[in-house]
């Protein structure tokens, strides 16, 4: 049986809610209802096959309509609504995207008429790579089907209750791992998009006796900012991300006493999920992301690298074989994760092969911070590294050698939102009269501490 | 804190420093749609507030109604100030 069937087959009670809020509540036959319904009709208007890029937001819109397409046997590409207009040209052009949708989900062909030839594209999402380009990474509905099955046996899920989405849901782990998840089980979502104002989350997970979420560490980090804030009515938590350090694992579990804490490893492109663990296993606290789930296999390569083989790995990214055979070797996903696996089968992450790093959830690339920078006519040549940071984990900074002295952080700032998005943009810059440079004039990033700087 | 200067001032002046915005904003202007403040700049924001006015904002107050604009913020951090 196919994960489309299986969605609303499976369901015990359809007149359950899928989604009971203050303002709606849909049952699960009112949503198959819809998807249907408006499945067939969509298929009449623009036939299947199509790509077409669907802009997320944690809202019950997004949900109908990402079914709509998928049912209609077109192939959904969902990404987030922050791209600018001169992006998402470029992103049409690339990927030959049929249609795109606008804010109220309507759907605005681009006049490219090349259709999808691509087989078992179910869903996309976009990943960036060490340069920061886009790729897309394609996933089948088998390989969706297998992670969300082993997630939900694995992470102890077979019969969650109310489940809190905050994490925006262009993320995999959102949109399979949560998402996909409580479609299949039948779980009551909650949604919420993920508000600058933290005292309202805390709010909505106790009036709304939320029993699952999944986040960040960041977004537990906020919530946890002060003391009084016990959950009782939570049962399960998932923080997405590496493993956590130990002080912190215990204050959540100090906050949110009645809750199983897992904590697991993924990327996208492993369609996400590949290990778990939860707070009372011993390894827990030694720092271990856990043992591969169920259909996943592990290895760590000559050189260090975590390697992921699993029927949830992507079938490819969308136009780029080169890219697509880098990543993939011997059927083995090479993760760029550098760890190793103890005895027993856990895992352990110990850093990158490139100079990628994580910033509160958000991927950071620092080529592509840099080449930003650099662009700019009052700097030199830029060097971007991450800090640490109390609610980040990491944040980015630069250190700068410029061409002209007279520079503020300010305008450094506003200069980097042209080309991105505020959650990877530096805050804080340093200025340098020589940045340490391989014979090839290459940055030395291993030297960067050697550096002389001064805060700009 | 610095007792000679305004307390309105002293907010509008975190708020600048910290959303990388010019000072002239309006003190109506909403803080995330308006200024285009993120939620990190928000809890950057707090943490500064609390250490210049020596005051403990709970997380449970951080809410659209205290936060959403330099006024709101200006009478809510007032009456934890008293």
């Amino acid at each position: 049986m196919q994960l489309k069937e299986i969605i609303f087959n499976s369901l015990k009670n359809l007149n359950e809610y899928f989604i009971s809020d203050d303002k709606i509540k849909i049952s699960f036959y009112d949503l198959y209802l819809y998807v249907f319904k408006e499945s067939e009709i969509l298929k009449k208007q623009i036939g299947e096959n199509n790509r077409i890029i669907i802009f997320s937001n944690n809202n019950i819109d997004f949900i109908k309509n990402l079914l709509v397409i998928i049912y209609s046997n077109n192939f959904p590409i969902v990404t987030n609504s922050k791209y600018s207009n001169e992006k998402i040209i470029e992103i049409v052009k690339k990927f030959k995207i049929n249609f795109i949708t606008d804010s109220f989900y309507n759907i605005i062909s681009t006049n490219i008429n090349h259709k999808n030839t691509d087989k078992n594209c179910f869903i996309a999402l976009f990943t960036s790579g060490s340069t920061g380009d886009e790729k897309i990474v394609v996933l089948s509905e088998e390989a969706i089907f297998n992670n969300t099955n082993s997630v939900i046996k694995n992470m102890n899920l077979t019969n969650p209750e109310n489940i809190a989405i905050i994490l925006p849901l262009y993320h995999s782990f959102a949109l399979i791992t949560q998402l996909f998840t409580s479609l299949i089980t039948g779980a009551n979502i909650f949604l919420k998009d993920n508000s600058c104002f933290y005292g309202e989350l805390i709010e909505f997970i106790k009036n709304k006796n939320i029993n699952t979420i999944a986040g960040v560490p960041t977004t537990f980090k906020t919530i946890l900012l002060d003391k009084g804030n016990i959950f009782n009515s939570v049962k399960h938590i998932t923080v997405a991300g590496a493993a956590l350090e130990i002080d912190f694992s215990k204050q959540l579990k100090e906050f949110f006493p009645n809750a199983q804490i897992w904590v697991g490893y993924g990327l996208t492109e492993a369609g996400p999920r590949v290990t778990a663990i939860e707070y009372n296993d011993i390894n827990f606290l030694k720092g271990s992301v856990g043992k591969s789930i169920d259909d996943v296999e592990i290895k760590i390569s000559l050189d260090g690298e975590v390697l992921v083989k699993s029927l949830s790995t992507m079938n490819f990214y969308l136009d780029n074989k080169k890219d697509t055979k880098n990543k993939i070797k011997l059927d083995y996903l090479h993760t760029g994760d550098t760890g190793y696996i103890d005895k027993d089968g856990y895992l352990y992450i110990i850093g990158r092969k490139d100079d990628i790093f994580m910033s509160g959830g958000e991927k950071i690339a620092p080529l592509m911070i840099e080449n930003v920078l650099n662009s700019y006519e009052k700097i030199d040549m830029a060097i971007v590294y991450p800090e640490d940071d109390i609610i980040l984990g990491k944040k980015p900074v630069a250190i700068l050698k410029l061409k002209n002295d007279n520079i503020t952080t300010k305008e450094i700032y506003n200069y980097c939102l042209k080309y991105l998005d505020k959650s990877i943009t530096p805050r804080i810059f340093y200025k340098t009269d020589e940045i340490p440079l391989t014979h090839n004039g290459k940055i030395k990033r291993n030297n960067i501490n050697l550096c002389k700087k001064t805060k700009i | 804190m610095q007792k000679n200067k305004n307390i309105t001032e002293i907010i509008k002046s975190i708020i600048s420093d910290i959303g990388m915005i010019d000072d002239d904003f309006d003190s109506n202007a909403h803080i995330k749609n308006d200024l285009g403040l993120d939620s990190m700049s928000i809890i950057m924001i707090i943490l500064e507030l609390n250490k210049e006015f020596n005051i403990e904002i709970k997380s449970t107050d951080v809410k659209e109604e205290n936060f959403s604009n330099l006024n709101k913020i200006d009478i809510f951090i007032r009456s934890l100030i008293k």
